[in-house]
């Protein structure tokens, strides 16, 4: 049986923001465009995570998923359903910000993420930002004796070994499209000169540090003290929960399905796959 | 069983009314006398006259079997009354109420997290959460009954014109959503009519809305429900989340943010639409679809009566409180490793009340510095005005400034 969604992704991408295959998450393909010709063209849904194209494959009717903000040439007239049925089905853009998105919002949390195990040391600090900055925080992290490591976008491989993740934000550049991936690993998540989005609340699933020596203090704070951070952690997870990848695929599913429907009158509403709760 | 419940005042909330609905119901169950007990000096003036009020000194004469708090606030009083045991009825995790500043009020409420005490909670995210943080707590959930003589389906006629759309909360409190809701509704692109009902429509003074009700009582929320297509609520903290409840059982679709609480009754494509914080555009393409598509709101609408049908009524939750109660009166007493977690909150509060110290040090160091330079600049300037005045009084000044009146005067 082929499955109603395809998610197409690079590896890192999906291992961030996808699914497991096999029972219950049969409903949705996940892999890399490489593999993924045969389960578009049989696919419902099309969601593709970052600038990835499928061979041979036209993306008309697709949601394609970006980091950061969308230029607003890219950004694509959204589905317009105030302005009656259309021809073409239009092709929908997520992203973190810009104009004329069909939705705003950041990439879903991979489900496997929740199950993340506690990272071993307890003190350790992914610093991520630009490349010249990032490098900077970690040496100004190892001057307090925090063990830290670097990077420019966010891993699995670095998100497992660390207690931390600190953002630089950039002034004026949105949310990073993994925000919500170290909140559903149970890592505090600490920005400096981010501005809250996506219902996150400040001091209750995360820390919104105002300068970096803010932020060094409470990842001195995290490496004495793991377990003074367990309210902010649990609320952190609760936060990322409405991220869950089979969360929001099934629910792309229902609003694509709604939209054709009334773009398309004649057209069936067959029910999307209702999300359970993991056992 | 006596039982009294903690309250700081009797002002009308959301919170308080359901407390009041399960005292009344309790009144009426066998072997039950609860009753209000006030901790804010003088609330008790405010107090309905069906219902037995008394102050924390009044409490204190005749024990209790169970004291319950309200309110993180009145969580000091259950160790002034005297009670056999003790627990908090929680409607919300209240320190998520309060802004990153203000810090104190957050933490004294997260603190409540961590009492020896059992937990009467009105959703299960609440119970999960206690359990994940304290294993040991005993948590009984006990839902928010609806009113279903009040909110009862009434015939829903096909309404031509603009959809009407109802945003309920109170604009003053951020968490609300209101303002969100307003700017994503007036995003939508085909006619609408907007609705703001709030608690105090006085504090909802430049609210873009059609018409703006309050303090309307559930009689006169029902009739709104009843006139309206759509309720939106984009609400950021919720114990449960009680307007798009008691629109469903009028049979009204709601579009609401993923706010805590919402899973218990509201699911997508089924009975209304979950929308994503911080997206008013895409919020107002869900309600033009809604606007768009009778027949989808009338799906909606018969799931929002389908869930009605299943929600419980006040006195299915009132049973629900009296199970509760007599678990929390008969247990053995709590287990007291929660005080762990009141430590850790309290360790937490030190670090992050430091860091805010730190920071106000810097500043008031770096103001020191610039009132300093200020003192500076005043005494160089005060010095300068000194030495020009000493110029300008001097002779080979006053003869040079002759000089040039006089050769301004013979120039053509």
């Amino acid at each position: 049986m082929s499955a109603p969604v395809a998610l197409v992704a690079t590896a890192d991408a999906l291992a961030l923001a996808g699914l497991p295959g096999g029972d219950p998450f049969d409903w949705a393909w996940c892999g890399e465009p490489a593999a993924a010709a045969a389960h578009v063209r049989a696919a419902e849904l099309v969601v593709t995570l970052g600038p990835v194209a499928v061979s041979g494959e036209s993306d008309e009717g697709w949601v394609r998923w970006l980091a950061g903000r969308v230029p607003d040439r890219v950004a694509s007239v959204p589905a317009d359903v105030a302005e009656g049925p259309s021809q073409r089905l239009p092709q929908r853009v997520i992203a973190q910000a810009g104009a004329g998105l069909w939705r705003r919002a950041p990439w879903p949390v991979a489900d496997a993420l929740f199950e993340l195990a506690p990272p071993s040391a307890s003190g350790r600090v992914v610093v991520l930002g630009r490349d010249a900055e990032s490098r900077a925080g970690v040496a100004r992290l190892e001057a307090y004796g925090i063990e830290a490591t670097a990077a420019e976008w966010l891993t699995l491989a670095a998100l497992e070994t660390a207690a931390a993740v600190l953002e630089l934000a950039t002034p004026g550049d949105p949310a990073p499209a993994w925000l919500m991936a170290p909140l559903a690993a149970r890592r505090v998540l600490l920005r400096v000169g981010a501005a809250p989005d996506f219902g996150l609340q400040a001091g209750v699933d995360h820390f919104a540090a105002r300068s970096f020596d803010e932020a060094a203090t409470l990842a001195s704070a995290l490496a004495a003290d793991p377990r003074a951070f367990d309210l902010v952690r649990a609320f952190g997870a609760l936060t990322a929960e409405r991220h869950r990848a089979s969360k929001v695929l099934s629910g792309l599913l229902t609003d694509v399905r709604l939209e054709r429907a009334a773009l398309e009158p004649g057209a069936g509403r067959p029910a999307a796959p209702r999300w359970r709760p993991p056992v | 069983m006596r039982v009294c419940f903690l309250v700081p005042g009797l002002s009308p909330s959301g919170g308080t009314a359901t407390v009041l609905g399960h005292v009344r119901r309790l009144r009426e169950a066998r072997h039950f006398e609860p009753e209000l007990v006030v901790t804010r000096p003088g609330a008790e003036q405010d107090a309905p006259g069906d219902l037995p009020v008394r102050t924390l000194a009044q409490a204190a004469r005749e024990p209790y079997d169970v004291a319950v708090a309200t309110w993180w606030q009145t969580a000091a009083a259950l160790y002034e009354v005297p009670a056999t045991r003790r627990c908090l009825f929680m409607q919300s995790a209240e320190h998520r109420f309060y802004a990153d500043h203000e810090l104190f009020e957050r933490q004294g409420a997260a603190a409540v997290l961590g009492l020896p005490i059992d937990f009467i909670t009105v959703a299960p995210w609440m119970s999960d959460l206690l359990s994940e943080l304290r294993p040991e707590a005993r948590c009984h959930v006990v839902p928010n009954g609806i009113d279903k003589a009040v909110f009862a389906p009434r015939e829903r006629t096909a309404h031509q014109g603009p959809l009407r759309v109802l945003v309920e909360g109170q604009p003053s409190l951020w968490f609300k959503g209101v303002e969100d809701a307003v700017r994503a509704v007036r995003r939508m692109r085909l006619p609408h009519e907007l609705t703001v009902a709030c608690l105090d429509p006085h504090e909802a003074a430049g609210v873009d809305a059609d018409r703006i009700v309050g303090a309307l009582d559930q009689e006169g929320m029902a009739a709104l429900y009843a006139e309206t297509d759509v309720l939106v609520k984009l609400a950021r903290v919720e114990g449960l989340g009680l307007g798009p409840l008691e629109a469903l059982h009028m049979g009204v679709p709601c579009v609401v943010t993923p706010y805590t609480g919402h899973e218990e009754y509201l699911v997508h494509g089924e009975n209304g639409l979950i929308t994503g914080f911080d997206d008013v555009e895409g919020t107002a393409q869900r309600l033009d679809l809604l606007a768009r598509d009778p027949d989808l709101r009338a799906r909606l609408s018969a799931g929002a009566l389908a869930t009605a049908a299943r929600w419980p009524d006040g006195g299915d939750a009132t049973q629900a409180m009296v199970r509760a109660l007599s678990a929390v009166a008969t247990d053995v007493p709590p287990d007291e490793s929660g005080l762990a977690l009141l430590h850790r909150t309290a360790a937490l509060s030190s670090t992050l009340g430091r860091v805010r110290l730190n920071a106000a040090d810097g500043a008031l160091t770096r103001i020191d510095e610039l009132e300093q330079a200020l003192r500076e600049c005043q005494y160089a300037y005060g010095a300068l005005s000194a030495r020009l005045d000493e110029i300008q009084a001097s002779k080979g000044y006053r003869a040079l400034a002759t000089g040039r009146r006089l050769v301004a005067r013979v120039r053509p």
